[in-house]
């Protein structure tokens, strides 16, 4: 068989079209992480109408859940697929809809930090820092340009 | 089902048949290689599938596994699986030591085409794959797929789609030898099963 590979070859080549799979599967590892996200909630979605459907409660199929969304059902089933890059609105729809978490982001606590003095900064120019009684902080604009007197002031209010 | 063209996967390496049943939105047809991989990324056809196959999926063969489970299984190996393949047809042409015969067509199976019950050396293993590639040997490391299938049973002949995936091979292997690509006498260790990433 060995020796007529390069027939068989020339054979296969004058007859084969060139398919798209390299450049398909070189989107999908280049854009592996979204697509796992994509596919877990697509997972999640169909799951929650499965289960849905068992126990008679509504959305228990894809139209319904289109319909509810108030999207076409061809939408629903591209989202089903795992390959759609779904929007935050959409992810938050479907969550309420559903009654699902798709989202599930901690929420951080919020610290609350006591400063003890927090400026309003205005530029201003020097006369008018003067006028109105500004405490001014002289900033000078090093690595911009250098000048002997600096034109602007920073003035805390 | 009609085999209507062949596609070139990998240059001077991999090809894959097109059936005229699978065709694009404008009616030009789709390889079985590229529509097996993406239906393997397919998270709806997946699930149903899955739970129209969870008796097998639950048989203990690979283990008590969920449908939920089953299918993030498949994703996380169809990916692998497929990075392997690409490094392959990126590298395989420049370094022999990376083509399909070293990496990916490893097992194989002998007389498949005249005996029915294919033993899988997958079985029992439950790290093992699931995922199959179908593809027949025309000269070494040159090789034209058929189809692709999940396979969660041990034997080929009980399962509706594993009963396809040998028509397509037997089909395939005729188109071949219409072609006079392969001879009769070729057709007893042409053969091979791929399994996915374990």
């Amino acid at each position: 068989m060995e020796k007529n590979k390069k027939e068989i070859l020339g054979k296969l080549n004058s007859i084969a079209k060139k398919s798209n799979w390299v450049e398909e599967a070189q989107a999908r590892q280049d854009n592996k992480e979204l697509l796992e996200a994509s596919q877990l909630i697509a997972l999640k979605i169909l799951r929650t109408l499965r289960q849905n459907k068992a126990l008679g409660v509504t959305p228990k199929s894809q139209v319904e859940l289109a319909d509810m969304l108030d999207v076409q059902p061809q939408q629903v089933n591209k989202w089903v697929k795992g390959k759609e890059n779904l929007k935050l609105d959409t992810l938050l729809k479907l969550q309420r809809v559903l009654s699902i978490k798709l989202l599930d982001l901690p929420k951080p606590s919020i610290d609350v930090v006591e400063h003890s003095k927090i400026f309003q900064l205005k530029i201003v120019k020097p006369n008018e820092a003067r006028d109105r009684n500004y405490r001014t902080k002289q900033v000078t604009f090093k690595g911009v340009q250098e000048i002997d007197e600096p034109y602007y002031k920073v003035a805390g209010e | 089902m009609s085999i209507c063209a062949i596609f070139e996967i990998i240059s001077d390496s991999l090809y894959a048949i097109a059936y005229d049943e699978n065709t694009d939105e404008d009616g030009n047809p789709i390889d079985c290689f590229r529509s097996v991989f993406s239906k393997w990324q397919d998270v709806e056809y997946l699930e149903n599938f899955f739970e129209e196959h969870k008796n097998d999926l639950q048989s203990g063969f690979y283990g008590n596994i969920s449908v939920e489970q089953a299918v993030l299984k498949t994703l996380n190996e169809a990916s692998k699986f497929e990075a392997k393949l690409l490094r392959v047809a990126k590298s395989g042409k420049s370094n022999p030591e990376d083509g399909l015969e070293q990496n990916v067509f490893i097992d194989l199976h002998q007389d498949v085409l005249s005996h029915v019950h294919i033993e899988s050396k997958a079985y029992g293993t439950q790290n093992k794959s699931w995922l199959r590639l179908y593809a027949i040997r025309i000269s070494s490391n040159v090789y034209v797929v058929s189809g692709g299938a999940i396979k969660l049973t041990k034997e080929m002949n009980c399962r509706d789609h594993l009963c396809k995936e040998l028509d397509k091979l037997k089909a395939t292997a005729a188109h071949l030898k219409e072609l006079e690509l392969i001879n009769e006498e070729d057709l007893g260790y042409i053969v091979f099963e791929s399994y996915g990433e374990e």
